[in-house]
């Protein structure tokens, strides 16, 4: 039986800190890391140009001013949420999946933009529905969505690679669920009436009222 | 393998059954016999074991609410990194190089090249394929992933290049998140 070893980790990453440089927020961790490993740190500096690079990188990041360069050299699973947002306007010619949550742990998966690679919808809809054994169809209000009922958002990339023969480049996972319907999020603006006028008076209001 | 956000693709947690914690225990004692003291520890009547199901087959096993062990498709248990990193011996290591770390942090597999360069190091024995390691990195005391291996690793400096390892747990994802924030 091996004893347990304790192993420390950092207060800012949580990573153990030679594992720092490597982590969301190296410029933090670097003043912790002199103060209580100055040795890490220092191991750290020793190493050349590559180390270097990732610090750039994570404190582009962090002020969020990454150019155009470094969002083509970075992998996609690296950049963080804000910077996909910012992506999503260069989502031309792109197709877009995300998926959708639905009572407790029942998705939708939404795939926007097949027409663009002249995909015949209708027959999407019905192959999808076939693959999937699920229930799949076109959206009402729009003639370029496609929604499948279940969360297939993992096996999808390489049914449109083998089906239509999409390369994986071309397509956009968004990876936030966003959990209300479709509907409802029309609706997320007009608030229903008995609420609309329940803003609560200001102290000064209410006396004037009462007076 | 995990999304970087866990928390959304949970699906439901409940308490295991005996039946369950009987099954989990035999299947631990043969999977890790040397952490035998420590599993009969976990199985002891007053700790709770929660069994957290996720979306694509993945279950996540928490004893008294630390996540220790997770298993994909009912396969066999991974242990968690934070479990490896306190017994590092119940994997055996892989060792890649100092470049290879940030792309393995960044979710990618382990390639072959990152074995058998100047900073890689395969173990002496031959650990045959589909079985679970823990990924080490040069200069580091603690491991960054765990994989299921591709090749075979005597057959690794013969073939010297294409995927190694599949990473299935690396520092940094959903998962480690995940069991970190608590
Ligand atoms: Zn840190």
């Amino acid at each position: 039986m091996t004893e347990a070893l304790k192993v420390e980790y950092c207060p800012h990453c949580r990573l153990p800190p030679e594992y720092c440089q490597y982590g969301p927020c190296f410029s933090k961790c670097k003043v912790w890391l002199a103060e209580i490993h100055p040795e890490i740190l220092e191991s750290i500096k020793n190493i050349p140009k590559q180390t270097k690079k990732t610090e750039e990188k994570t404190e582009k990041k962090t002020k969020n001013t990454s150019n155009q360069e470094t969002k083509q050299v970075e992998n996609k699973k690296l950049i963080p949420n804000e910077e996909k947002e910012k992506e999503k306007g260069n989502t031309d010619g792109k197709i877009i999946i995300s998926r959708s949550r639905r009572g407790g742990k029942k998705f939708i998966t939404i795939i926007e933009g097949l027409s663009q690679f002249e995909v015949d919808l209708k027959k999407a809809t019905k192959l999808f529905a076939n693959k999937f054994s699920c229930g799949c169809n076109i959206e009402k209000d729009s003639d370029d969505t496609v929604c499948i009922q279940g969360d297939v958002h993992f096996s999808l990339p390489d049914v449109l690679l083998k089906e239509f023969k999409i390369p994986k480049t071309q397509i956009h996972l968004n990876e936030q669920i966003t959990k209300a319907k479709k509907k409802s999020k029309k609706n997320k603006n007009n608030v229903p009436k008995h609420k609309q006028n329940r803003k609560k008076p200001t102290r000064k209001e209410r006396l004037a009222s009462n007076n | 393998m995990f999304r970087k956000d866990l928390s959304e693709e949970i699906s439901g947690q409940n308490l295991a059954k005996t039946s369950v914690k009987k099954k989990m225990k035999q299947q631990l004692l043969n999977q890790y016999p040397s952490l035998e003291t420590f599993i009969q520890d976990l199985f002891q009547k007053k700790n709770s074991i929660v069994v957290i199901k996720c979306s694509n087959k993945i279950q996540l096993f928490a004893f008294n609410n630390t996540v220790l062990f997770f298993s994909i498709r009912d396969g066999p248990f991974f242990p968690t990194l934070k479990l490896l990193h306190s017994y590092p011996d119940i994997l055996p290591p892989i060792q890649v190089d100092e470049g290879a770390i940030r792309h393995i942090i960044g979710g990618a597999d382990v390639m072959i090249p990152g074995l058998i360069s100047k900073g890689g190091k395969l173990p002496e024995e031959n650990i045959p394929k589909g079985s679970m390691i823990a990924i080490m990195a040069e200069d580091k005391k603690h491991a960054l992933g765990i994989g299921v291996l591709e090749v075979e690793t005597s057959q690794i400096p013969v073939v010297k290049k294409g995927v190694a390892a599949q990473t299935i747990h690396h520092l940094t994802d959903g998962l480690w998140n995940y069991i970190s924030e608590k």
